[in-house]
């Protein structure tokens, strides 16, 4: 996690000088990563948007505290994120994933060619198998999915949001890897042969 | 039955030399040579271990295509949760006054409690000199500076507020970056 350049650091300093408008440049450069970790591990739009709002509220009153030799601004800032989504999952039941939050987010197939409809309802229902699997793994193991394949962090890395050893981040996702492929193996194997080519 | 369909029992491979365990570490890039090397050479020579390969792949394959589209914002979605950010900013605040008071404020406070403690006993009965915190530290801390019109406009604009991840987040699980090729198997002979 050393991408963070001297962009940050130039808009930390110039939030903590008071200036709003740097700080709302932070939000504009880091809301999107804190959203998609918070949502790739909530698995619920309401709550992860209550999340992002809850870790740049606390970021802006912590901003001080924020020590740049002792990591990166996005580790300090996903450290935040994952401690406020576990205090959310402490708060309620973890929810069933309702596939319509799924709709309209960025599912619409890339290429330049029109789907059919037939072939649209089949890729959503891949997503939707794949969002089933994850929401079947347990809080931790869906972090460690969160933080690698959500984010691209090294095993160091999530050890470092997670707090635990890199070893611990290796454990979860061969852990998460193994409960995702029996619960995939069940559904949509045909689905995912025709679309993805496997 | 298809690739994702290969389940296999860590413990038991792991006792028969298995490297099952390290294919999903592997397939990242997280090994040490040490381990790597080992983890190919048993890949040459073991086709159980080819085929957990090859479903460690798919399923990494799998997440790195989908994970990510499934966790992006929409369209303004997160423009619309600013003004309640900076509407939470703006009733309690800020940064680095108010750490710096709060600093000042318990420092006197600890100060003046250890002086309470060395000082007793030489002042039996006697006035402690204890200098106290003063509020108005900490009344001055909370005064600082209100978000300015023009945020709310700037975060209008949100640069990662669409489909596409921002250059700051870059960092994805490349399938180039981290994929390592399955080993070719040795010729059997
Ligand atoms: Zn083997």
């Amino acid at each position: 996690m050393n991408d963070d350049g001297p962009i940050p650091e130039e808009l930390i300093a110039r939030s903590l000088a008071g200036d709003e408008d740097a700080f709302a440049a932070l939000y504009g450069a880091y809301a999107p990563g804190v959203y998609r970790l918070a949502y790739g591990i909530l698995l619920h739009v309401q709550d992860a948007e209550e999340v992002v709002q809850d870790v740049f509220v606390y970021v802006y009153r912590s901003l001080a505290r924020f020590d740049p030799r002792r990591g990166a601004f996005r580790t300090w800032l996903y450290t935040i994120t994952v401690s406020r989504c576990r205090n959310k999952r402490r708060r309620k039941w973890l929810p069933t994933v309702v596939l319509s939050h799924l709709m309209g987010q960025g599912f619409e197939p890339s290429g330049p060619h029109r789907e059919t409809p037939e072939a649209a309802v089949a890729r959503q229902n891949v997503r939707d198998a794949l969002t089933d699997a994850l929401g079947g793994l347990s809080p931790r193991l869906r972090e460690a999915v969160a933080l690698r394949y959500g984010q691209g962090l090294t095993y160091r890395e999530m050890g470092e949001v997670l707090g635990c050893p890199p070893k611990t981040a290796e454990s979860r996702i061969r852990l998460a890897h193994e409960a995702l492929r029996r619960a995939l193996s069940a559904e949509g194997e045909l689905l995912l042969e025709e679309l993805w080519g496997f | 039955m298809g690739i994702l369909n290969f389940n296999f029992n860590f413990n038991f491979d792991f006792k028969r030399g298995h490297v099952t365990g390290k294919l999903a570490a592997y397939l990242h890039g997280e090994l040490t040579p040490a381990e790597r090397a080992r983890v190919m050479a048993h890949l040459k020579t073991c086709e159980t271990c080819r085929a957990a390969l090859a479903a460690e792949e798919a399923l990494a394959a799998r997440l790195r295509a989908q994970f990510s589209p499934l966790t992006h914002p929409r369209p303004g979605q997160l423009a619309r949760l600013w003004p309640g950010i900076a509407a939470r900013i703006a009733n309690t605040r800020p940064p680095r006054r108010m750490r710096f008071a709060h600093r000042s404020v318990f420092g006197m406070a600890l100060t003046a409690s250890l002086l309470c403690v060395m000082l007793l006993p030489l002042l039996l009965g006697g006035r402690v000199p204890v200098s106290r915190a003063d509020g108005s530290a900490t009344q001055a801390a909370f005064t600082g500076p209100t978000l300015p019109p023009g945020a709310a406009t700037a975060i209008a604009q949100l640069p990662g507020d669409t489909a596409t991840a921002p250059s700051t987040h870059a960092g994805q699980d490349s399938p180039g970056a981290t994929v390592t090729p399955v080993p070719t198997p040795e010729t059997k002979g």
